[in-house]
């Protein structure tokens, strides 16, 4: 069933008055593998937040995400430090586990020299999947950096840190309620079409909204989330009513975006207007690349 | 019996000699041409700023994965090495007008990249095309696809691995998006030429294919052909099929292979 924008309108971007997007320095990586039709879910919603947490906190540049239990608990709401504790007395089960889980699967590497020391790690390629025997397989010879995975087609996701605070990773279950794996996954899977210098949002043929209001959903991206038309376009709706996606009405020059319609006279040469969901928090360095040069100016910001 | 009549083309300043039968066979008596790579063709690919389909490169890092997994868990050392034979199963709900057979091929064996060590070593390779009349759960993948991976030894084959009935939404090759297509886009007119001039010859002496399938499609290609891409030479002599009134829908099955031979040429068969 399609799923229906209320009050397009009011929705739709329309000219620049203030700041409509927040820019942000910080971005992090996750690999596109682990949300996919053939690849397994993580076991619980334990895990699969604590391993975002772990690939926002990962620091590429000594390899390491240095959090120790401690804070991995007490920042994702699992534990509170007890007033004048020097530290946590136990750490929690559902941390231990899904610790446990990371490691002997083979997606994070425990780089602590032994029990005394604080727990960090190290996260590695994202392990390969065997349907037949339902194992996990650590690929030889593709290390965890942006050349080595792009150049062995590991595609990755390249996300804000802010579009993924810790808050909404939270252990507590309003927080659960509301950011459900349905949306956490959706939400990052639109971060990986998200194209600002070819589509200045998200890519349309994954998801725009047609002249009607209805949302038009790919196919493909709906069976990558293991979900329905309905269920991706109601988490969609769902974004878009909190200002974490907006829509934008722009220009197109066969098929690539040429710039914002409430922002620039249309192009001289033939083009479409698509309306395009454009993520809140946007990563700047993709905004101060060699091809944003000449879109920026037509872009609402 | 079939009447094969034997027409020529001119290409440049040579004549190539064509065999056909009017309507299902083909055979050009020329060295196999094929699709230029995008690097050979602009040299310079890094520099230009262009967007592979997210969900193709998806895609076949996923038929990259269901491979390379089984194999390392193998302990065999990946690329592998020597000529390798693949076949293709497509079992989906969609139609084929979503699904052309050459291009999900294309896409299946670029994405064996890595496992093998290069797509020239494919020397044959198969695609079959099943309909299920049952629509699965809006959640699932319409698509079923089987792929089999055999190393080549002589005139046997012997199966190196399989990924069976796999639950995965294929995604046909598709071209890359160019930031500036106007400057950036290039094409080969030399190949565009050459078989400008193989349609004219076979037209004007009455070939023509008609519409309505199943049809199983077979392209073997023979001659100095073994350091050439399989699927590259394909998508040439399809185009060319396409132009004669083949329609893409129509075609059920495609049978390729490549032989190493001293004298060069296309075999087309459509039955």
């Amino acid at each position: 069933m399609a799923v229906q924008i209320q009050n397009l309108s009011t929705f739709l971007l329309k000219n620049n008055t203030g700041p409509q997007f927040e820019i942000q320095p910080q971005w992090f990586m996750v690999q596109r593998k682990i949300i996919s039709e053939i690849y397994p879910d993580f076991p619980d919603p334990d895990t699969f937040r604590i391993y975002l947490y772990l690939c926002k906190h990962f620091d590429h540049s000594d390899k390491r995400c240095k959090r120790s239990k401690e804070k991995i608990s007490i920042d994702l709401g699992y534990a509170t430090k007890q007033p004048g504790a020097q530290r946590l007395m136990n750490y929690p089960r559902e941390v231990d586990h899904a610790l446990a889980w990371l490691e002997n699967n083979q997606f994070i590497r425990r780089t602590n020299r032994n029990n005394h020391q604080a727990f960090q790690c190290e996260i590695l390629t994202a392990p390969d999947f065997v349907p037949g025997i339902n194992a996990f397989v650590q690929p030889v010879n593709v290390k965890y950096d942006w050349y080595s995975l792009k150049d062995n087609n590991h595609g990755y996701i390249m996300a804000p840190n802010k579009a993924f605070d810790d808050t909404i990773l939270k252990k507590s279950p309003s927080v659960r309620k509301t950011w459900t794996d349905r949306k956490l996954k959706t939400w990052l899977s639109l971060y990986a079409h998200t194209w600002l210098e070819y589509f200045g949002g998200v890519d349309p043929d994954i998801v725009t909204i047609d002249s009607n209001g209805t949302l038009v959903i790919s196919e493909w991206f709906c069976c990558n989330l293991k979900s329905s038309k309905t269920q991706v376009g109601d988490v969609i709706v769902w974004l878009i009513s909190r200002g974490l996606l907006k829509p934008v009405e722009c220009y197109f020059v066969r098929d690539v975006y040429y710039g914002d319609a409430g922002c620039c006279n249309p192009p001289a040469q033939t083009h479409d207007i698509k309306i395009v969901l454009r993520p809140y928090y946007l990563i700047q360095h993709k905004l101060e690349s060699v091809e944003m040069k000449q879109k920026i100016g037509r872009m609402i910001l | 019996m079939t009447i094969m009549q034997t027409v020529s083309a001119n290409l440049g300043n040579r004549k190539i000699k064509i065999q056909h039968d009017g309507a299902s066979q083909i055979t050009i008596f020329n060295e196999p041409l094929e699709e230029p790579y995008e690097h050979t063709k602009r040299r310079v690919i890094n520099e230009v700023p262009l967007l592979q389909n997210i969900p193709m490169m998806d895609f076949q890092a996923k038929i990259a994965m269901l491979f390379r997994g089984s194999l390392t868990l193998k302990g065999e050392q990946l690329p592998l090495q020597g000529n390798f034979e693949v076949d293709i199963k497509l079992e989906t709900s969609r139609s084929l007008d979503e699904l052309p057979l050459l291009l999900v091929m294309k896409s299946v064996v670029d994405g064996l990249y890595a496992v093998v060590r290069d797509d020239k070593t494919i020397c044959a390779c198969s695609i079959e095309y099943k309909n299920r009349k049952t629509k699965p759960p809006l959640t699932k993948s319409p698509d079923v696809l089987s792929v089999a991976l055999f190393k080549r030894t002589g005139k046997q084959r012997k199966l190196v691995q399989a990924a069976d009935d796999v639950p995965i939404y294929v995604v046909p090759k598709k071209e890359p998006l160019f930031l500036d297509y106007e400057n950036d886009a290039l094409w080969s007119f030399y190949v565009h030429d050459e078989l400008d001039s193989i349609y004219d010859a076979l037209r004007t002496s009455g070939m023509s294919i008609a519409g309505g399938g199943p049809i199983k499609l077979t392209m073997n290609f023979e001659g100095g052909v073994m350091d050439k891409d399989l699927d590259n030479m394909a998508r040439v002599y399809f185009r060319l099929l396409e132009k004669l009134g083949l329609q893409s829908r129509d075609v059920h099955r495609i049978d390729l292979a490549k032989v190493q031979a001293g004298k060069d040429c296309i075999r087309i068969t459509l039955n």
